[in-house]
């Protein structure tokens, strides 16, 4: 028995071009083709792709597979804030070979499942940036990438993996608002308590409610405080401060004048026109 | 690929339109699996008509096959031959968790390089050879996987397998590595959770910020903070992987980040995948203890 064991490590394509196309500026890059093919993945944002006359424009999750005979050369532009991944390459099996297995990819699709063909693009990127990549690994890498797309875009692999409704997150940024406004409570301790980052806790709840959560919170704390102002009239208004989650009255009073456009004290006093309080 | 004429892109927006590319076929997939130590039991010695690849994350294996004897640890990975009695003397320890993959040889000669593939190897990028064991399984388990899919994989793995070796034997030959290199390298490897700059490497080596970066800049072709924050998504990915009970913000901390912002712009700009859609794509592993 040897010590190693001995193979052909498959080699099917050779990429010569491999870039993630990612400034925070337009970028254009021209790029050269002959008898080569070219796949093309927006990740986000859009990309504009020209070939003489001829133009596309293609959007976030859309990729593109080109191949040219003759030579011809491919303008790209990136949009403001896009991220793109480009890669550029020959085939090396000959479709005569008995041996060969065939992959049959389509030319233009919507990515079902975008992070699964992301990731296998920036293990791509990632061997090429190495000091001496290793053309089996870009070989095999693409493989899987032109694989992937295949199935991705048939719509064979749409298991993806459930996220939480946005609407039910905002609701549940409600419920904790309802059970802790009294406290210190920030989006933080939300966002902790919940398992997301405090972005995507801020950006679904934004789009479900039309506010921050921070002015939620104050919204629910002022709200509590009127109706407190008027049901305990013995509470000295800094106690009904501390009640509502509120350390110092004086930040308190400005954001109730912010949001009930009344001061606490007017408001109690029944000087303010009524229901102000509950206009929130 | 000897279409006449490809597509232009006026007939961009026609799904049904396809370009067909023969690939070379010299592995075949059989199965996959996470092995994790149930803490007692042993392997049973046997004889299996596949090869096998596995690869350890945690933990010693102790095996055998025929008359040498394995120490495979944590990083390596171990290739079994078929029609070969393998098995182990001792039981598993409790740390032990490895992937294994199964597979076959075609006698299809591609006009891929001949190389040979040795028995131990340390894997020279542990983090890749586990996301792609860890991708092969979870589609395994969800039945997405296709045989193209899964031989290219298994073929991805070999090519790693190869790379390191290649890698190790390449080091091993050149004893000419600049020290300062290999000191600032030691230096983000112990220090990378801690809030450390090229300045501050600077000062623990005694030297200036600049004369750092451009020795490091020459040897390596990056700079010292690309360094540094490639080891810090490497932990990242790790944690991502394997630790479903740790939140982001807590992982942010734990590479190295103070701010959650930091880090996940860097994990986006360094993998194209924000940390939630790295986290769910490589969550779903079925675990093996036997």
């Amino acid at each position: 028995m040897g010590d190693a064991l001995r193979l052909t490590l498959p080699l099917s394509l050779e990429p010569s071009f491999i870039k993630l196309l990612a400034r925070d500026s337009a970028i254009e890059t021209a790029l050269r083709l002959e008898a080569s093919c070219l796949f093309i993945f927006v990740a986000r944002g859009w990309l504009n792709v020209a070939e003489e006359t001829a133009q596309a424009r293609l959007g976030p999750n859309e990729a593109l597979l080109l191949y040219r005979h003759e030579a011809c050369a491919i303008g790209l532009r990136t949009e403001l804030g896009a991220q793109a991944y480009v890669v550029a390459f020959r085939t090396l099996v000959s479709r005569e070979d008995p041996r060969s297995r065939t992959l049959a990819v389509p030319v233009h699709a919507m990515v079902a499942n975008p992070e699964r063909l992301a990731d296998l693009l920036r293990m791509l990127v990632g061997e090429q940036e190495r000091q001496s990549p290793s053309l089996p690994i870009l070989s095999n890498l693409l493989v899987l990438v032109l694989n992937e797309f295949d199935a991705s875009a048939t719509g064979q692999k749409s298991l993806r993996v459930k996220t939480p409704e946005p609407e039910n997150l905002a609701s549940l940024v409600d419920a904790y608002i309802a059970a802790h406004y009294s406290e210190a409570v920030s989006s933080v301790d939300i966002a902790r308590y919940l398992n997301y980052s405090v972005e995507y806790i801020n950006r679904v709840f934004h789009r479900k409610r039309g506010m921050s959560v921070r002015d939620a919170i104050h919204c629910r704390r002022i709200k509590e405080a009127s109706a407190l102002l008027d049901s305990r009239r013995d509470l000295p208004i800094s106690d009904i401060a501390t009640m509502c989650g509120y350390k110092d009255v004086g930040y308190f009073r400005r954001i109730f004048k912010r949001l009930a456009r009344t001061t606490p004290c007017k408001l109690r006093k029944g000087l303010a026109s009524t229901g102000s309080g509950e206009d929130m | 690929m000897q279409a006449a004429k490809g597509p232009g892109l006026d007939r961009v927006g026609r799904r049904h339109v396809t370009i067909d590319f023969a690939l070379s076929n010299s592995v075949d997939a059989v199965n996959a699996g996470l092995f994790v130590s149930p803490g007692q039991g042993i392997h049973p010695t046997r004889v299996i008509d596949s090869y096998e690849l596995i690869f350890v994350m945690q933990g010693c294996f102790e095996c055998f096959e025929d008359g040498s004897d394995f120490h495979v640890r944590s990083g390596q990975s171990l290739l079994l031959f078929p029609g070969h009695v393998h098995g182990s003397r001792v039981p598993y320890p409790p740390d032990l968790r490895f992937y294994w993959v199964h597979f076959r040889l075609n006698e299809a000669r591609g006009p891929g390089p001949d190389v040979a593939i040795p028995r131990l190897v340390k894997a020279r990028d542990p983090e890749t050879l586990s996301e792609i064991f860890c991708r092969f399984i979870s589609d395994q388990e969800s039945a997405t996987l296709d045989p193209v899919g899964s031989s290219h994989l298994v073929a991805l793995m070999l090519c790693e397998v190869f790379e390191s070796s290649r890698e190790e034997s390449l080091s091993a030959l050149s004893p000419a590595q600049v020290p300062l290199v290999l000191a600032i390298e030691a230096h983000i490897e112990a220090n990378y959770m801690k809030p450390i700059s090229t300045c501050t490497i600077a000062g623990e080596l005694g030297l200036s910020p600049d004369y750092l970066e451009r020795v490091y800049h020459l040897h390596r072709g990056r700079s010292i903070l690309q360094a540094l924050h490639t080891r810090r998504i490497e932990t990242a990915r790790a944690l991502l992987r394997n630790d479903g009970r740790k939140n982001i913000n807590e992982i942010a901390f734990e590479c190295g980040y103070s701010c959650r912002s930091c880090f996940r712009r860097m994990f986006e700009r360094q993998t194209g995948l924000s940390p939630r859609d790295f986290r769910s794509l490589y969550s779903r592993t079925h675990i093996n203890s036997h």
